[in-house]
């Protein structure tokens, strides 16, 4: 038990120093790296409470594609940041008041109402811990399968979308146009002449 | 002891980080996004938290879609992100005030 | 079986208006005039189906087919009641309706508005069946107020014409003074017996006989009474009674098909059959029918004096309807309903038949409509001559003819009955008959008699398209009484849907055959009135054409007061209209203009405007406020979830 708990309070004091990294970070691309430890760590935690399948997907997709997303916008957009940066100052103690409050918030919610949450988070062996992945799929292919369903036509959606949104067709660029080449008429572009002998 | 409350409390700190980011930010949009992310995931620890407290797996499931959704909401995000580059040479937030007129 | 015959036979003339009227434009004439008759004349083949297979089996049909909506515990309903009186109605009215559409073809030939008229008459078919078929107060109301729409319709149906759009006006505000009544009516037995079906309500009548309605301090009446009379006030406007007769003139100007099928056919016979399908309220309130009755007798008598010195062809057939309108509400006065609704059947087909044989003198004579242009057009229009003088000889009741039997029968009903009015009543029906004649006979003898004018030498006879309804009028004007007179008249073919009081049965006694009616009709006075007034026309008109001419004729103080109309009109637009238009002018300028318009409208957006002027600064238009003030509401109200569960737990 004690480890676990050790095991907890260091990550979770990691996550926290990493979250806080992203938003007070100058420069994004440090932005995005503590964003990453902050999803590997995240994924630590889920391990914890037998969310196995879950964790691992977190660190594939998330870190794994959708960061190297943003990491790859910033550096193509190259974002001058030795822009000087007005206005931090002054908005930085609203930020941080509304976000204390919040936090302050959300605390007091759970406390209040605190025999709704009573318990240890267990760590017993029960049935949904038995084998995490095989349950889940049972449960999506079952259960929700049309909601899974529909999120893969989302992801779809999303592929063209971004496509449609960042294609540009350039002028100037040579390239193949098949319609043409199909469609096209040796009548049109070939004209023959009829030459006379005495013509030359 | 690790408790429920534990990890509530956990997520709601990551929470208010996130949001605090939201506002603090000036400069870049990206920042902004990357808040989005960890409000998202303090979200997700929530449900993985009570998922497991009512050994319920509904929750994860929610989670699982949660994450598939987030991913397309970054991948057009960014993509938006990119046009809007092109057209006003910027991404700091302060200049984004075509709202008006 | 039943069921579907009749909701198809609804349904028909509908599609056939809404073909007509959305795609009448692009697929031209033939399609218009192909689709709307044969929607209307599969209604009408239906209809015939459906009277013969109710008659033999005796069966009524009441059912719901559509609930309409629920309001707490009252549902409202659309449904079917088929009776022999409903299906009756139903094959005049698609007949009619049938005869009027093939006559306009070639009436209405050159008109650039013809898929419109097609579509409205339809319209107007589908509207006058929902009336008849109705089985509660409400689809009976709809059907009510749809013909009325369409009867609006096509009364301004040449609308960049100034009268007929005041002639539409007209007869729509007078229409709406009687179905306020009937609105009302039906109101009142809602409120008591608290439902809108037939069936209930007549099961519930002694109930409302026995309500009392209060006016004033002492003076109060049973709701059964108020609700009858009330209802007949709006009979009174469809059916055009005195004092609401005043649109029926005037809806001449309307097309001549629309006359014929519309104001003498069938929609101005709602009322008479509203008194019959409502008969067993009636019965059980002697005020209401005495009301009834007083009323019908003097409409039958006045207007028909009105028509004697019109010059306009159409408007003295008009006053000849408006005539033996009060004659058929006189005898459901008597409670003769039977009798009022055979005289409707016969009179619906001689009235159409002289109504479109006047429109074929119209269209011969190049829209000539002035009878004293007229003359001597017996030997150009053949067809037209004969089936006018068919219809004439209906009218006065000639003895033979289908007009004969009805109008014999009912005189002699309101001869022997004894309620207050009666006696009236019956000098009134007896005097009328002598007009009748007259003025029918001055009508045919002008047009057609005398010398021929010269302008109308080159005169052809109608297209076939418009002989072809009158001479298929003309058949049931002579005939369709002979087999129906008995059944409908004195046997028993309305008792499943009609009250036939006791009293009543007396004067049916005497018949055998409709043979036997005719030979113990020349024994009574009717006839050699009619034959009389047949005489007086004759000579005042063909013989001595010269006693009504000159000054001292035209100058009486007689003459000036039906040229007036008995002054009605001038009552109503110098009493009425014009203080409503005061009453109006003043609320316009103190309510509208100053109250809604500057204080209410116009305040409230100066108002606004001003707000808003000023708050508008809020409105930054960049993204951070905004995500800012979303973020301030996601804490305010988390901040308010905290409070309401700590006082929770």
């Amino acid at each position: 038990m004690m480890l676990l708990e050790i095991i907890f309070y260091v990550f979770a004091s990691v996550l926290i120093c990493a979250s806080l990294g992203v938003i007070l970070f100058k420069n994004p691309v440090y932005s995005a790296f503590s964003l990453i430890l902050a999803f590997i760590t995240t994924g630590l935690l889920w391990l914890l409470l037998e969310a196995e399948f879950l964790a691992i997907v977190l660190v594939l997709v998330y870190v794994g594609a959708v960061m190297v997303l943003f990491l790859f916008v910033i550096m193509m957009l190259n974002i001058n940041i030795e822009e000087e940066n007005s206005g931090f100052t002054k908005i930085a103690p609203i930020a941080i008041f509304l976000g204390l409050v919040i936090a302050a918030e959300l605390i007091a919610l759970f406390w209040i109402q605190s025999d709704h949450f009573i318990g240890e988070a267990s760590f017993s062996s029960s049935d949904i811990s038995a084998n995490n992945t095989l349950l889940l799929g049972t449960e999506l292919f079952t259960k929700y399968i049309l909601s899974f369903e529909i999120a893969g036509f989302i992801l779809l959606l999303a592929i063209i979308v971004s496509i449609s949104l960042t294609l540009r067709s350039r002028k100037n660029v040579k390239k193949q146009v098949a319609r043409d080449q199909i469609s096209a008429d040796p009548k049109k572009r070939v004209r023959m002449v009829d030459i006379k002998k005495g013509d030359m | 002891m690790v408790t429920l409350q534990s990890y509530l409390t956990l997520s709601a700190l990551v929470f208010s980080i996130g949001i605090t980011g939201i506002i603090i930010n000036r400069k870049n949009i990206i920042i902004v996004m990357m808040c989005t992310e960890l409000l998202l995931i303090s979200v997700n620890f929530n449900f993985i938290a009570f998922s497991h407290q009512l050994q319920d797996l509904s929750g994860q499931v929610f989670v699982f879609f949660i994450l598939t959704v987030a991913a397309a909401e970054a991948a057009i995000g960014l993509a938006i992100l990119v046009a809007l580059y092109r057209n006003k040479k910027s991404i700091s937030v302060s200049e984004l005030n075509t709202l008006r007129n | 079986m039943i069921f579907e015959y009749s909701l198809i036979a609804l349904l028909s003339p509908l599609v056939g208006s809404i073909l007509a009227a959305f795609l009448g434009k692009s697929l031209g004439k033939t399609f218009v005039n192909t689709s709307t008759i044969l929607g209307v004349m599969i209604s009408f083949v239906l209809s015939c189906i459906l009277a013969l297979e109710i008659y033999q089996t005796s069966t009524v049909l009441n059912q719901n087919i559509y609930t309409w909506l629920n309001i707490g515990s009252f549902s409202f309903h659309i449904g079917f009641l088929i009776d022999n009186l409903t299906a009756s109605m139903m094959v005049v009215v698609t007949f009619v309706s049938l005869m009027v559409h093939i006559y306009t073809i070639g009436y209405m030939h050159d008109d650039p508005g013809y898929h419109r008229f097609f579509a409205y008459i339809s319209l107007f078919t589908f509207s006058m069946l929902s009336l008849v078929m109705a089985n509660n107060f409400l689809q009976l109301f709809f059907g009510w107020e749809a013909v009325g729409v369409m009867s609006y319709l096509l009364i301004g149906f040449w609308y960049t014409k100034e009268s007929a759009i005041k002639a539409n006006l007209k007869a729509f505000l007078v229409n709406r003074v009687g179905d306020l009544s009937m609105i009302l009516g039906i109101g009142i037995i809602f409120s008591i017996t608290g439902s809108l079906d037939y069936q209930t309500t007549f099961f519930e009548s002694q109930n409302l006989a026995q309500t009392e309605l209060f006016f004033i301090n002492e003076w109060n009446i049973s709701a059964l009474t108020a609700s009858c009379m009330l209802l007949f006030g709006g009979a009174m406007g469809k059916s055009a009674q005195m004092p609401l007769h005043v649109w029926l003139p005037d809806s001449m100007e309307g097309p001549t098909p629309i006359s014929a099928l519309i104001h003498a056919a069938t929609m101005v016979t709602a009322g008479v059959f509203l008194l019959a399908r409502m008969s067993p309220l009636f019965e059980l309130s002697s005020t209401a029918l005495s009301f009834v009755l007083i009323i019908g007798a003097t409409t039958a008598l006045f207007t028909g004096i009105l028509g004697l010195i019109q010059n306009d062809i159409k408007r003295v057939i008009a006053y000849s309807t408006l005539s033996q309108l009060g004659y058929m509400v006189a005898a459901a006065g008597v409670s003769a309903y039977s009798v009022s609704l055979f005289h409707l059947m016969t009179h619906a087909f001689f009235k159409a038949l002289l109504f479109l044989a006047a429109g074929s003198v119209i269209v011969a004579l190049h829209h000539e409509q002035d009878i004293r242009k007229m003359g001597g057009l017996k030997s150009k229009l053949p067809i037209t001559y004969v089936t006018s003088l068919i219809g004439s000889l209906a009218l006065i009741g000639f003895p033979g003819f289908s007009g004969f039997f009805s109008k014999d029968a009912l005189i002699e009903a309101i001869g022997h009955a004894d309620i207050f009015g009666s006696g009236f009543a019956y000098a009134s029906v007896i005097v009328g008959v002598f007009i009748t004649a007259l003025y029918s006979f001055r009508l045919f003898f002008k047009v057609f008699h005398g010398s021929i004018n010269e302008h109308h030498s080159d005169v052809k006879e109608s297209p076939v398209s418009i002989t072809l309804p009158l001479i298929l009028l003309a058949i049931p004007s002579v005939m369709v009484a002979w087999p129906t007179v008995g059944p409908m008249v004195f046997g028993s073919y309305f008792a499943t849907s009609i009250a036939q009081p006791d009293a009543y049965q007396i004067f049916g006694y005497e018949y055998s055959t409709a043979y036997g009616f005719l030979v113990h009709a020349f024994s009574g006075p009717v006839i050699y009135i009619a034959m009389m007034g047949v005489l007086t026309a004759y000579v005042l008109y063909i013989q001595k054409p010269n006693i009504l001419k000159g000054k001292s004729f035209e100058s009486t103080f007689i003459y000036r007061l039906l040229e007036n109309k008995y002054y009605f009109d001038d009552l109503y637009e110098e009493v009425i209209a014009k203080q409503a238009r005061n009453i109006g002018q003043r609320f316009w300028s103190l309510g509208d203009v100053k109250i809604i318009d500057n204080w209410i409208v116009n305040g409230t957006a100066y108002r606004i405007g001003n707000i808003a002027n000023r708050i508008k600064v809020i409105q930054t238009g960049y993204i951070y406020h905004y995500v800012l003030m979303m973020i301030l509401g996601l804490a305010i109200f988390l901040g308010w979830t905290i409070i309401s569960a700590g006082y929770a737990s």
